[in-house]
């Protein structure tokens, strides 16, 4: 599985932009981890 | 647990992704404006206070982290990725951040400490009433179509990589 395999632990975390859904603005996920530790969960509705 | 993280440093987000069991009251996203309404369905809906970072069409960030539905990633401040797992289970997330920052406090106190690498089997609450009832929510597509790969799977042997445990 894809997971197993990429991105292992140690390694550095890669920068990605999204769409913040309050603001309605893109925002780069690096925005966060400048200021502090971030604790991430992937997920949808379903 | 993001607010009681929050002052030691750890903020919380949620990327929202593909639908993990698309059915006709929750499809597959057609279009971005389609993603960014279930997203704030999902906000409604679960109460969610966290960021929510919505994926682009495409899932670029999903495929970049490992594309599994329920995934969690720990990155330290700086950019490293701490901790991961394949699935989200709040007591383990608590283990872990507390973890991290304990080793730091190690640190502190004047402790030379050397980062090396470690997995453990991490276990999840399981709760298969919730789960049909969140298929339903769906739609009946979506009942259908995890019955059936649950009908294909017990057909199958055990998925590499796959982790089976005796309960």
């Amino acid at each position: 599985m894809d997971f197993r395999t990429v991105l292992p632990v140690g390694s550095s975390a890669p920068d990605f932009e999204a769409t913040l859904l309050e603001a309605g603005e893109p925002v780069k996920l690096s925005e966060y981890w400048k200021k502090s530790d971030v604790l991430i969960e992937f997920g949808s509705f379903t | 647990m993001a607010r009681e993280f929050a002052p030691k440093g750890v903020e919380f987000v949620f990327l929202y992704t593909r639908e993990a069991h698309p059915g006709e009251n929750y499809p597959a996203h057609g279009s971005f404006e389609q993603k960014l309404a279930h997203a704030r369905a999902f906000r409604a809906e679960f109460k969610v206070e966290r960021p929510i970072l919505v994926d682009d069409l495409t899932g670029t960030a999903h495929k970049l982290y490992g594309s599994l539905p329920n995934m969690t990633y720990l990155i330290g401040r700086g950019g490293r990725v701490l901790f991961r797992a394949d699935w989200t289970d709040p007591p383990t997330i608590e283990y872990a951040i507390n973890y991290v920052l304990n080793s730091r406090s190690r640190r502190r106190d004047g402790l030379r400490l050397a980062p090396f690498y470690a997995e453990f089997v991490g276990y999840r609450w399981n709760d298969p009433a919730k789960f049909q009832e969140g298929l339903a929510r769906a739609g009946q597509q979506a009942v259908n179509d995890f019955s059936q790969a649950v009908e294909k799977r017990s057909k199958q042997s055990i998925r590499p990589g796959r982790i089976e445990l005796p309960e």
